[in-house]
């Protein structure tokens, strides 16, 4: 593994592993506390869209995913917060008429879209570098803007009514909050693939709050497991040439089974 | 019912609804400076919604609605508010000190982080409610009694004229009921009291005025509760002998 990293793909997926797991506790910490796991799966699935959009204008598809996903994470938190009933069916909507988006421009696109599977299953040993000073760029403006909200976060993820009766603006939050998650959301596409996204999103998270009395300890947690996910997972997909995606769900999961072995035991004690 | 200057809460024909049927319907109430209200009534008889109208949650079809003499919307800022506790989830990674903390957002400019005021506010409030020590412990390792005494310091941290209480008592048991009465009735001594409860002989006992609500409300301005109001509100005669209540919840019938 070593040797390997004299390979400028390999530093990059590195470096990629860890940028992309510092997002994704932060943002996914609010993501399990704010039980958002399915919004963010919709969000997920709905950058397709914008990938389509990518390859039919013949640009950069992260970069026509970011703005995309953008609006479509803005117009779910308005529907999931307006409508009166139904939320979940219509973020199911919503996030199929993404994919339907994203499947139609590509078949509008001449020619042959090698590397659309990469969008998918994710390939973190193709992350250019220009995508690395991207994921600098997304984990700085996060880490910002959680470090100067982070108490106004905090009462609107538990407890949003008394957030209302506080006069904080409850709304605009929330959707700055969609808004970060469909940042991380799209970046970790890059390392992960859509379709596995919510994973790197919530387990990480999932088991840290296990373990956490407060948010901002569940944060630092969560970025550090992810940390040690992404790269055991890389390096296991290297020695036994499997799909690093997958791999890292895999040894993630395994982790999420093994915490929650670790606290009924510890609990039955 | 005639306003008074001291009146803190005043309700002006005020119907609501949510759909078609009206959930509150022509509810006339004034609520005096350091009262203390119970409103009571069956679930769905729009007791919550009351209280989301005085916090402005939520606005009237028709009719006035004035808190401390403004719209409520205005005057939240100086009314604390204590949800259920069930409304918040324990798990949540917090402690007491940051719940109780929160109360004093919205004051401050977005971002802006808690000062040493706001600090010491909390503290008191802590101290007030008698969970100082507890402060640093997070909300999932304290009893339901202790999460809702947690609720109430967060509501004093307005420094509130008027605290809103929903279901305070609602599945804690008696002792620790009895026990939230009595810090009720000790922060009564500055603070107009409302709180809304489905639990009459609870209420009856530390109320100085009731009033009952399912769809309209029926007050007398006292504490006393009549076997036509509650027939009224719960629209069935209502047994009142409660075993084992030592305090009289009728008055005498001659």
């Amino acid at each position: 593994m070593i040797e390997a990293l004299q390979f400028e793909f390999m530093r990059n997926a590195v470096l990629a592993g860890i940028l992309v797991s510092i997002a994704c506790g932060i943002i996914g910490s609010y993501v399990v506390v704010n039980k958002m796991v399915f919004l963010s799966g919709g969000i997920a699935h709905a950058a397709y869209g914008g990938i389509g959009l990518g390859y039919y204008l013949g640009l950069n598809p992260t970069l026509v995913a970011i703005p995309f996903s953008l609006l479509s994470a803005l117009t779910m938190g308005i529907v999931y917060r307006r409508s009166e009933q139904h939320e979940d069916t219509l973020i199911g909507v919503l996030w199929a008429v993404g994919m339907a988006l994203g499947i139609i421009f590509i078949d509008l696109t001449p020619g042959y879209t090698a590397d659309l599977m990469s969008y998918l299953f994710g390939s973190i040993l193709a992350v250019s570098t220009s995508s690395i000073v991207m994921m600098l760029l997304t984990d700085i403006i996060i880490v910002l803007v959680v470090y100067f909200l982070y108490n106004e976060f905090l009462a609107l993820s538990f407890d949003e009514e008394y957030a209302s009766v506080l006069s904080i603006p409850v709304e605009s939050l929330y959707l700055l909050q969609l808004a970060l998650t469909s940042l991380t959301v799209v970046l970790a596409m890059r390392i992960v693939g859509l379709i596995m996204v919510i994973a790197l999103l919530t387990i990480p998270a999932a088991i840290s709050i296990q373990f956490t009395t407060r948010l901002y300890q569940t944060m630092v947690l969560s970025s550090f497991l992810g940390i040690v996910f992404t790269l055991s997972g890389l390096y296991l997909s290297y020695m036994f040439n499997l799909s690093s995606g997958a791999t890292i769900i895999l040894v993630a999961s395994s982790c999420f089974l093994l915490s929650m072995v670790y606290k009924r035991m510890k609990k039955a004690s | 019912m005639k306003h008074k200057e001291l009146d803190v809460v005043q309700l002006e024909s005020v119907w609501f609804s949510y759909d078609s049927e009206p959930t509150l319907e022509d509810v006339n109430l004034c609520v005096e400076n350091l009262d203390f209200l119970s409103i009571i009534g069956p679930n769905g008889g729009g007791k919550t919604t009351l209280l989301k109208l005085l916090l402005g949650l939520i606005k009237p079809m028709r009719g006035n609605i004035r808190v401390l003499g403004v719209k409520p919307e205005h005057s939240r800022r100086h009314v604390g508010y204590v949800p259920q506790y069930t409304n918040v989830d324990p798990r949540f990674p917090l402690s007491v000190l940051e719940v109780t903390l929160m109360g004093r957002l919205g004051r401050n400019p977005l971002g802006k982080k808690y000062t040493i005021k706001d600090r010491e506010i909390a503290t008191d409030a802590l101290k007030q409610v008698n969970l100082y020590e507890l402060r640093n412990r997070p909300i999932g390792k304290i009893s339901r009694g202790q999460l809702q005494r947690a609720l109430i310091a967060r509501a004093l941290t307005v420094q509130p004229q008027i605290l809103l209480l929903d279901e305070p008592s609602a599945s804690v048991d008696s002792q620790v009921t009895q026990h939230l009465y009595e810090l009720l009735l000790k922060l009564n001594e500055h603070i107009t009291i409302i709180l809304v409860s489905h639990d009459i002989g609870v209420v009856s006992r530390y109320a100085k005025t009731i009033a009952c609500v399912n769809r309209k409300l029926v007050s007398h301005n006292d504490n006393e509760l009549t076997q036509e109001m509650l027939a009224e509100t719960y629209q069935c005669p209502v047994d009142l002998i409660a075993h084992g209540v030592p305090h009289r919840v009728l008055a005498q019938h001659k």
